[in-house]
């Protein structure tokens, strides 16, 4: 079998594969065979199993690429994002805006999205990698822009499925609400003005960057979401085992943070009443601001460490079997 | 059978491997060429492909034959995405399963039917 891990090396460096890569893949087949050598295979079986070295090669390139096409959108400043990424995607819509408030529907399966406002007229949807647009609804009627995998058995869905979409919206339009909902796709979010803003997620991983709404409602099941900047009148955040990050954000009325095991961190925010009701997960505060707090755990605690003792936190509700409440 | 069709299926069977017990890439290769016809080429790249996108950790075990060996051990990521594909997948085949047999319940008159086609053909 000395000659099945030769071809295999060869076909990887000329598949230009990196030696660190060809190291590690090359040392598990070598393990593998072993492995099958101590259990009595013959060479003739041994092949069989093993097959031919140059598929494996190619599928194992073929992964590698894969990873490589991904892009990080920086959605810090829209402007640039857009300028650097539209090139490397195509156009499928542009829809003109004509007046009044528009409604954003976005339902989407495995594929990831970018979302964000930009100095511009129409808006714009962009995709990379959708192998069968025809899957999609895309449309803009009745001033609800509507971006959805159409109802279809899932089986096709498996991983390694590296379409995306872009969505740039004019950022004069006001948004009456925003629904996002995903199986495992990642998102950036940005700039979105809006009356109802929702997100519902089951593994994707989700950024979300200035936003401004007066109900926020965010819920992961396993995947972790970051938000930065943001302000409301509610927020609502809830996860089963996801980790949750936010950070600078005023928010007027109450924040309501629920988990199964996920932790929460978040750092600079200000708002009326914050209320965590948990079984083990624990929200840390740095500078969080919650004129009342209320916490409900059986493991879960509260910490919460602030510069400016001036401003108190009121422990109004505290049900907990060995959780605790630290301020300081 | 369509290469994309099988990787996803493929997937799902190491998934499945994985969910019971921790393994060593052999293992895993062998159960499941023992069932379906495939080889290492394509479970392999699948196993990396996993470890890369963190659904499988892995750890090294002495043996008593020689070199160490590589077990894969499920995350929690992928034991959400074992969920995920599951559901997919019965339902998918759940679907599948009903329109072939009708649930089963017509499969007598499914073969009569098959009986008269050939019949037929065979007079025209």
């Amino acid at each position: 079998m000395k000659k099945f891990l030769k071809e295999l090396e060869m076909e990887l460096k000329m598949l230009k594969m990196n030696n660190k890569d060809i190291d590690e893949i090359l040392e598990d087949h070598k393990e593998m065979i072993d492995a099958a050598i101590d259990e009595g295979l013959n060479e003739t079986e041994i092949e069989e199993k093993f097959g031919n070295p140059k598929n494996v090669a190619k599928e194992l390139s073929k992964d590698t690429k894969e990873s490589k096409k991904s892009v990080v959108i920086n959605v810090e400043n829209s402007d640039s994002c857009v300028k650097d990424n539209t090139s490397k995607y195509d156009l499928v819509e542009a829809f003109p805006v004509i007046s009044g408030k528009i409604t954003v529907e976005i339902g989407l399966v495995s594929e990831n999205l970018s979302i964000t406002t930009y100095e511009g007229e129409s808006i714009q949807v962009f995709q990379r990698g959708v192998k069968e647009i025809k899957e999609y609804d895309i449309l803009f009627e009745n001033n609800v822009l509507l971006l959805k995998k159409k109802a279809k058995i899932k089986l096709f869905n498996f991983s390694s499925n590296d379409a995306k979409f872009l969505v740039l919206v004019p950022s004069n339009v006001e948004l009456d609400g925003f629904n996002y909902k995903s199986v495992s796709g990642d998102a950036n979010i940005n700039g979105i003005l809006t009356t109802k803003f929702n997100i519902k997620n089951t593994s994707g991983d989700i950024e979300i960057t200035n936003i401004v709404a007066k109900d926020i409602k965010v819920s992961a099941v396993s995947g972790e979401i970051v938000m930065t900047g943001f302000k409301g009148e509610s927020f609502e955040i809830s996860t089963i085992s996801g980790d949750i990050e936010a950070e600078k954000g005023v928010i007027s009325g109450s924040m309501y943070f629920h988990s199964v095991s996920g932790d929460i961190d978040v750092e600079e925010i200000e708002c009326e009443e914050a209320t965590l009701k948990t079984i083990s997960g624990d929200l840390e505060g740095k500078e969080f601001y919650p004129k009342k707090i209320t916490l409900k755990s059986i493991s879960g605690d509260i910490i919460i460490r602030n510069s400016d003792e001036s401003r108190e936190i009121d422990v109004i509700n505290k049900k907990t079997v060995s959780g605790d409440i630290v301020i300081s | 059978m369509n290469a994309q069709f099988k990787r996803g299926i493929v997937e799902l069977c190491v998934l499945s491997e994985l969910i019971l017990e921790d393994m060593y890439g052999y293992k895993i290769i062998n159960n499941i060429s023992k069932e379906i016809d495939v080889n290492e080429n394509t479970i392999y790249p699948i196993l990396r492909r996993l470890t890369k996108e963190e659904y499988f950790t892995t750890y090294l075990v002495e043996s008593d034959q020689g070199a160490p060996r590589k077990y894969y051990k499920v995350t929690e990521k992928g034991f959400n995405y074992y969920m995920e594909l599951r559901e997919s997948w019965d339902q998918f085949i759940g679907g599948v399963y009903e329109i072939l047999n009708k649930g089963g319940k017509k499969n007598e008159e499914i073969l009569k039917r098959i009986g008269d086609g050939i019949k037929n053909a065979k007079n025209e």
